[in-house]
């Protein structure tokens, strides 16, 4: 009974004092193979102050500023790019966020990579937030087509319900009988896909593109249930905080709250780990709030919400620099947790890090300025191989005396994947990777 | 050829204003009504001009603007008013399902939204839920006929059928409905192939998209079938699905005809779904959606209490009800009206005496009052300001983009968009005078700080007040650009302005273009002038009755219309 068993899964999560952990042993096998490269992607919000920010030093042997210090446990993983614009498309944290995956193009590379590389795993790509949608006006990093965009599930345990809900089944003896709901969910998802290709059949090429699009979520989704693709672990080890979402919380929702950001943050990085070693999708990404945040880390310290800290004048030790650099620090440990979780855990030959190439981003360069020149990005991750860790690139000046432009990135990062595309969106730099990235 | 439109005008008046203040022109289109407004001053082409269509004879400017052939899909609320309408339920909580883009500010747009594989799931476990309780809960009335009768399944798929998609289902889709009763996830149990049916019709592509496309009539032209005119009155007016009288409507052919339209119109309208409905959108217009979710600092404002933001929310709905239903309907009155509609809780916000109401009621205002009007309601206020001051930015802008159709280009690239740091011995209009001080920034700020500094008299969670860090308030400001040619003109506070913009046709014609905007469901084009302009000067015809322009709305032949 797959739905209603997803069901009685998420009432057992949240049940009351439910502190151990969550071990499940499932055994299903995997179509996407250990060692395949994973791609996941991180945004920050509102940019950061230069200076604070970029290492000083040469490309190796290179020390950390007061805002990426936290990073300093694991630079050995990390690649550090400065120097790439954002060229074309809007301006502002509005265009920066747009932009940011898509370089002015169509899709974000987190769904065309899903696209390219997520038919053997059943979800193409998985979007994640933290409050990535609370007072969101500024918009999201993913994009399905043009001016379509995704927006990330801000709630960690519908997100794992869905990821994990059909394998997350407790080593229980098998029902007698037949699986209704899962006879059930089958008729209907048959049903509506039925209803689909025939509203397609009707229209011809009248909103072709949006009933692609549709037709690609309702496969996915059968997929999911009746159980073509599924991914595979031994164990499933999620919420040890025994994290609940409270009905009676309306606004915000329990996983918007300030007070339970961090913990949100850390169940959606659990999940995404988890996610991509047990191949239940190649492709994540992860919104921490979102453009223009709002967010107020109390509990750090901070008396400014993100945003308005960003602003934070002329003067780097005044009090919106400081409240600023403590929201980078914490963004920061965030990505450190995340690359010591994945360098924690097995896959294929070494760990999910060694085949893992990981981006975090963000919406503009300085937070004073809005703009989008030398954006701070980070890479971590050796995509099994590809990428020589432990680094800090400078690219400015290098294209024509103007900055590289980000596209080449996200190209790099597609090669990297398997996927080899030589533009990626924004041309008007040129083509092909960026250089001097790998090998 | 057409008189220039207001479109036009505003962009004219765009041009004219960039070219004397040096506003330039930004780089990037941002969302928002920017399309071709500040690069060209002609506005429409005016395409459809006579132009020859064959099978419905040509289409004149009068008769609107036919917009694309597209799915829209339904927004959670129309989702969830839907499936109550349907099945008889409680509104089913469509949290799950994904927030919808916001476009132009409005969030129905269909280009952008579209169904990923999140929404899926959401639709799945939604449907399950709510097949559960509808059958649980009023299984025979659904049904309409006794299980042991072997043409139940067929008639209760005919008659479900023709209310979820919002048409009379073909043989053949009837057919697959009846085999879900026959499937073996039923085991043999009727209420099981209910379950079945209505599982499967939440999902079903025709009740989850307004798939309002026309029959073609030839020239490219396609016209609404009577069930589609029905669904676009429906969802335009109420926000869900039609009832039995208008489906009725659509099978008697009363739809065909203008003047049975135009009745379901004035019935769908009239009723608390259709004033529900313009709340919805006045909300959307005036961008004070975020109201009760907006992020205020406690410690600067502990007297913005959610129960203050529940109070001005009821009030603007009050209000918009007011003017619309009760009187007299048009601009003047909601920019101007004397009178405010607040609880105890709000009257002692906003200084008034309380009057004994938990609900807002109506309380009169004297001359010169602080209170009147769309401008000086609390949400209007509280939604254009910052967590922790008020915003003459913010507030410029929105009436510059909301109320003037103007739109605004994004700040230069690389300028330093700080705000000036708070001083405890300045006001904020003090801080903010650098913009028309820097001549990189006063070009554009000229159209938008001038009109925002009229709101100062408000802090930044609406609340008044005649003193800033003890300086007096100066609420003095100037319109530039309101019409083509028009000097700009002096006002002091929020009241003056709501005068000048009351008498603007401007004004008149941006109002319009958001119901349009709205209705629509897309971002519109110099296509659009026709629509716009049309009922605009139908809208001046009216002594300006915004009622009657929504009827005049549903009576074009661009209602009923869609072309390639």
């Amino acid at each position: 009974m797959l739905i209603q068993k997803r069901r009685s899964f998420l009432q057992m999560l949240g049940a009351a004092g439910v502190a151990s952990p969550l071990a499940l042993t499932l055994g299903r096998k995997a179509q996407a193979a250990p060692g395949d490269v994973k791609v996941m992607f991180c945004y920050m919000p509102d940019g950061v102050i230069p200076d604070l920010w970029h290492p000083t030093g040469g490309t190796t042997g290179f020390s950390l500023p007061e805002m990426t210090a936290p990073l300093e446990p694991v630079k050995d993983d990390l690649v550090f790019v400065r120097g790439l614009k954002m060229y074309a498309g809007g301006g502002t944290h509005e265009g920066g966020i747009a932009k940011l995956l898509t370089g002015v193009g169509d899709l974000s590379l987190d769904i065309f990579l899903g696209e390219q590389i997520g038919d053997g795993t059943p979800h193409k790509s998985v979007q994640l937030g933290v409050a990535s949608n609370f007072q969101n006006g500024a918009g999201s990093i993913s994009y399905i087509g043009a001016n379509q965009p995704v927006a990330p599930d801000d709630n960690p345990l519908n997100a794992f319900e869905r990821l994990f809900g059909d394998l997350g089944q407790p080593d229980t003896p098998e029902p007698m009988g037949p699986d209704w709901e899962r006879l059930r969910s089958t008729s209907v998802i048959d049903r509506s896909i039925d209803d689909l290709e025939r509203m397609r059949n009707r229209l011809g090429m009248v909103e072709r593109e949006k009933l692609d699009i549709h037709l690609d979520a309702l496969r996915e989704v059968e997929g999911q249930i009746k159980g073509t693709l599924t991914g595979s672990c031994d164990q499933v080890v999620w919420n040890t905080e025994g994290f609940t979402v409270s009905e009676s919380d309306t606004y915000p929702k329990t996983f918007e709250k300030e007070e339970h950001f961090a913990t949100v943050s850390k169940l959606q990085m659990d999940l995404a780990v988890l996610a991509l070693s047990c191949g239940v999708t190649r492709v994540g990404s992860l919104m921490w709030s979102h453009a223009v945040s709002p967010t107020r880390l109390a509990d750090l310290g901070a008396n400014a919400a993100n945003h308005d800290s960003s602003h934070y004048g002329a003067d780097h030790s005044g009090p919106l620099a400081q409240d600023f650099i403590t929201y980078k620090r914490f963004y920061c440990e965030q990505l450190a947790y995340l690359v010591q979780q994945m360098a924690a855990m097995p896959d294929g030959d070494g760990s999910l890090l060694d085949n893992t190439i990981l981006f975090m981003g963000t919406d503009i360069n300085d937070g004073n300025l809005h703009d989008h020149n030398d954006m701070p990005f980070v890479l971590a991750g050796r995509a099994g191989g590809q990428l020589t860790t432990g680094r800090s690139l400078d690219y400015r000046g290098t294209s024509g005396g103007e900055d590289e432009a980000h596209t080449k990135l996200l190209v790099s990062i597609a090669n990297m994947a398997g996927v080899p595309i030589d533009e990626f969106g924004y041309t008007g730099h040129g083509t092909g990777p960026l250089p001097g990235l790998l090998g | 050829m057409r008189v220039m439109d207001s479109r036009a005008t505003a962009a004219a008046a765009m041009l004219v204003l960039s070219s004397i203040g040096g506003c330039y022109q930004g780089r990037g289109e941002r969302d928002g009504f920017a399309s071709g407004a500040l690069t060209a001053g002609e506005g429409g082409d005016g395409e459809t001009d006579g132009e020859e269509t064959e099978g419905i004879g040509p289409l004149s400017c009068e008769q609107g603007n036919p917009g694309p052939r597209v799915l829209r899909l339904l927004t959670r609320r129309e989702y969830a008013a839907t499936v109550s309408d349907l099945l008889g339920v409680e509104p089913p909580p469509v949290d799950g399902i994904p927030v919808e883009p916001l476009v132009d500010g409005y969030n129905n747009d269909a280009e952008s939204s579209v169904v990923t594989a999140r929404h899926v799931d959401a639709y799945m476990q939604l449907a399950q839920t709510v097949a559960n309780e509808a059958v649980e809960s009023s299984a025979p009335m659904l049904a309409g006929c006794m299980p042991a009768d072997p043409e139940c399944p067929r008639l209760f798929v005919e008659s479900l059928g023709r209310r979820a998609l919002r048409r009379p289902l073909t043989g053949d889709e009837v057919d697959l409905y009846v085999d879900l009763f026959a499937a073996e996830a039923t085991d043999g149990d009727f209420y099981e192939g209910m379950r079945l049916v209505v599982r499967s019709l939440l999902m079903n592509p025709d009740l989850l998209y307004r798939s309002e496309l026309g029959e073609s009539v030839g020239s490219g032209m396609y016209r609404l079938t009577p069930y589609e005119v029905a669904s676009a009155l429906s969802y335009g007016l109420w926000g869900t699905m039609p009832d039995d009288e208008l489906l009725d409507a659509a099978a008697s052919g009363d739809l065909d005809e203008t003047d049975g339209l135009e009745a379901q119109a004035r019935r769908l309208l009239e009723h608390p779904r259709g004033r529900a409905q313009l709340g919805e959108f006045f909300t959307q217009w005036m961008g004070t959606g975020a109201l009760l979710l907006a992020n205020k600092d406690n410690a600067i404002y502990p007297s913005f209490t959610p129960e203050i933001r529940e109070s001005m929310a009821a009030e603007q709905q009050a209000f918009i009800d007011h003017v619309l239903f009760e009187g007299s309907a048009t601009l003047p009155e909601l920019l101007t009206a004397n009178y405010v509609f607040v609880d105890d809780t709000l009257a002692s916000f906003y200084g008034l005496p309380q009057p004994g109401s938990s609900t807002p009621v109506r309380v009169e205002v004297p001359e010169g009052s602080e209170r009147g009007g769309l401008l000086t309601l609390g949400s209007v206020l509280a939604s254009h300001a910052h967590p922790n001051e008020s915003s003459p930015v913010k507030r410029g802008a929105f009436v510059r983009e909301r109320l003037l159709c103007q739109p605004l280009p994004e700040p230069p690239e690389d300028v330093d968009a700080t705000p000036p740091e708070i001083d405890p011995n300045a006001t904020t209009r003090e801080r903010f005078g650098q913009h028309s001080a820097d001549p990189a920034c006063r070009g554009c700020h000229n159209l938008i700080d001038p009109l925002g500094f009229g709101f100062e008299s408000y802090d930044g969670v609406g609340a008044f007040r005649s003193t800033e860090n003890g300086l007096p308030i100066d609420a003095s400001g100037e319109v530039y650009a309101l019409e083509m040619g028009l000097a700009p003109v002096p006002f002091d506070g929020p009241h003056e302005l709501a005068e000048i913009l009351a008498g603007s046709p401007t004004v008149t014609g941006c109002a319009v273009e958001h119901y349009v905007r709205f209705s629509a469901g897309r971002h519109l084009t110099d296509e659009d002038d026709c629509t716009v302009e049309t009922l605009a000067d139908q809208l001046a015809d009216s002594g300006g009755d915004l009622r009657e322009m929504i009827i005049d709305y549903v009576a074009l032949d661009a209602f009923v219309l869609r072309q390639e």
